[in-house]
């Protein structure tokens, strides 16, 4: 797959053509230019150090949003074995940018969802560009319920811009169908791990979110606003985006220090659409330790840690 | 997509009545609505002299909002001199829907503009019920100034019904001193008047993602 680089990466893409010129020109024209190659190569490591490690929140935030980034069901094919997707929320219908069902992680059963965007129109017609209907709200708790009734743990991904907040959405109760999920996914009686793998939007992020585990991807963002909404609110122009991405301490570096969410999952250099299979085995092995952990402990422990989690968000440190 | 044009010929010829237009001119004196009925048949005549230019310079424009529901490509259609004649834009929305838009110019005035829109919905009847619309608005500039907004309007159960129900569809006129026939008309203008300026995908991004 070839990957298409984002504005800051433009000057190591630039590199690579050089490189790669330079070693076609060498071997055709059977002249030696190693030492120049190595010199290049060099370079671009250096180039690449320097870039991904100093990366911006705003730089995350466009990393996040990467279409070619592995989504939902790349980590259900990635991680998960015989998944079997439900549809319908038994009320309205059923929502593509939500997939949910049943599967197998290391052999155990599991029901996992999440939110699905689309690498292309039409996928994201289908998807709505991740955003979500009550109908995915509604269907994402009627699973976790049969998971509840079956004592089968839950995983959900996190990938969305926000709750879509369209006329029929909210003639369609959408802040009900979040707000019901929130204070049902307090009560369920199974293990819950949530992933932010992209994009952690608002409302429509916490809806699948109130987990025993919130993990965040390390180019992912969690937050309740856009960037850009923050900035058209706050400076009343989109542009200052990027600002707000700083101030808004939305990255998983800043939330793990606010312990807002548990543990950072490290992405291949550049990012996790790099290497989806790397990322894949990464997520998968971070939800197996976190689900063997949550195992040890009684429903009781399991539901009052889940409550204190929560709870002690936004407490003042004086 | 059957266009206004192959309606009007269709009638002209009077092989489809499927395709007649209501044409209902509100209060309009009869010298006005007979001046109307001259611009839109001038309007018609551009019309089909923009679509027999041969040898236009296409330039494709994609883009895409970061944050926001939304991406789509908007194609320039230019003389050799660099004007404009035509913008064809097509977009998808969040809301499981998107648009087809179509502006015809005549040197540098948008005359004629073409908005369809598709999308779906919950029936809310019984689950997994739903309906798809789509809406075809044909808005007539004469001078600046829209003179007739011509829509047609239809419902399916299904997607793949839509192309053959609308292309039967009559189509109304639209009230021009409505609120909203005002709110519509000056969107349309907006749009009508920028889109042309738009030469490059980060300039096209910038109008629809913010606005601007």
């Amino acid at each position: 797959m070839k990957v298409e680089p984002l504005e800051f990466e433009k000057p190591i893409v630039d590199l690579e053509r050089q490189l790669a010129a330079l070693k076609d020109h060498s071997a055709g024209q059977g002249v030696g230019a190693e030492s120049e190659i190595e010199k290049i190569e060099e370079k671009i490591s250096k180039m690449k150090y320097e870039v991904y490690q100093g990366l911006t929140a705003w730089q995350r935030v466009q990393i996040a949003r990467h279409t070619q980034r592995p989504f939902t069901l790349d980590y259900v094919e990635n991680c998960f074995d015989d998944f079997l997707e439900l549809h319908g929320d038994r009320h309205i219908g059923d929502d593509d940018a939500m997939p949910a069902g049943f599967a197998r992680l290391e052999g155990r059963r599991c029901i996992v969802l999440g939110h699905q965007k689309g690498r292309n129109t039409k996928e994201n017609l289908l998807r709505n560009f991740g955003s979500a209907h009550p109908e995915g709200y509604r269907k994402a708790l009627r699973l976790m319920r049969l998971a509840d009734k079956f004592g089968k743990p839950i995983v959900t991904f996190i990938d969305t811009p926000g709750a879509y907040p369209g006329i029929g959405a909210e003639e369609r109760n959408i802040a009900e169908a979040i707000a019901f999920n929130l204070r049902e996914m307090m009560r369920i009686k199974v293990p819950i791990v949530a992933v932010v793998i992209g994009e952690g939007g608002s409302g429509g992020a916490l809806g699948i979110g109130i987990a025993d585990r919130v993990l965040m991807l390390e180019n992912s963002y969690y937050s309740v606003i856009s960037p850009e909404g923050c900035a058209a609110i706050l400076w009343k122009d989109r542009k200052y985006a990027e600002d707000a991405a700083t101030a808004m301490k939305l990255t998983a570096k800043d939330l793990k220090a606010m312990d807002v969410i548990d543990e950072i999952i490290p992405e291949p250099l550049g990012g996790a659409h790099h290497d989806h299979i790397t990322m894949g085995r990464s997520v998968k092995s971070a939800l197996v330790k976190h689900l063997t952990e949550l195992r040890e402990l009684d429903t009781e422990e399991l539901l009052e840690q889940r409550y204190e989690k929560f709870r002690k968000f936004g407490e003042f440190r004086g | 997509m059957r266009t206004l044009f192959q309606c009007q010929r269709g009638l002209a010829s009077g092989v489809s009545l499927l395709c007649a237009a209501v044409f209902f001119a509100g209060n309009l004196p009869a010298e006005d609505r007979a001046g109307v009925e001259t611009e839109v048949a001038s309007i018609r005549q551009y019309y089909v002299e923009v679509e027999a230019l041969q040898d236009l310079q296409k330039l494709d424009l994609v883009f895409k909002c970061d944050g926001e529901p939304m991406e789509g490509v908007l194609t320039r259609r230019a003389k050799s001199t660099g004007q404009v004649v035509r913008i064809d834009l097509g977009y998808l929305e969040g809301g499981h829907g998107g648009a087809d838009e179509m502006y015809y110019y005549r040197d540098g005035q948008v005359f004629f503009v073409l908005v369809s829109a598709s999308w779906w919905q919950f029936s809310g009847k019984k689950e997994g019920e739903t309906i798809d619309t789509m809406r075809e608005r044909r808005y007539y500039f004469s001078k600046g100034k829209c003179i007739r907004i011509l829509e047609k309007k239809v419902t399916a159960p299904k997607q793949e019904q839509l192309r053959a129900l609308i292309s039967k569809a009559e189509n109304r006129e639209l009230d021009l001193n409505t609120e909203e026939s005002k709110e519509v008309i000056a969107e349309v203008r907006r749009k009508a008047d920028v889109l042309p300026r738009l030469e490059d995908s980060k300039a096209v991004a910038k109008f629809f993602c913010e606005g601007e």
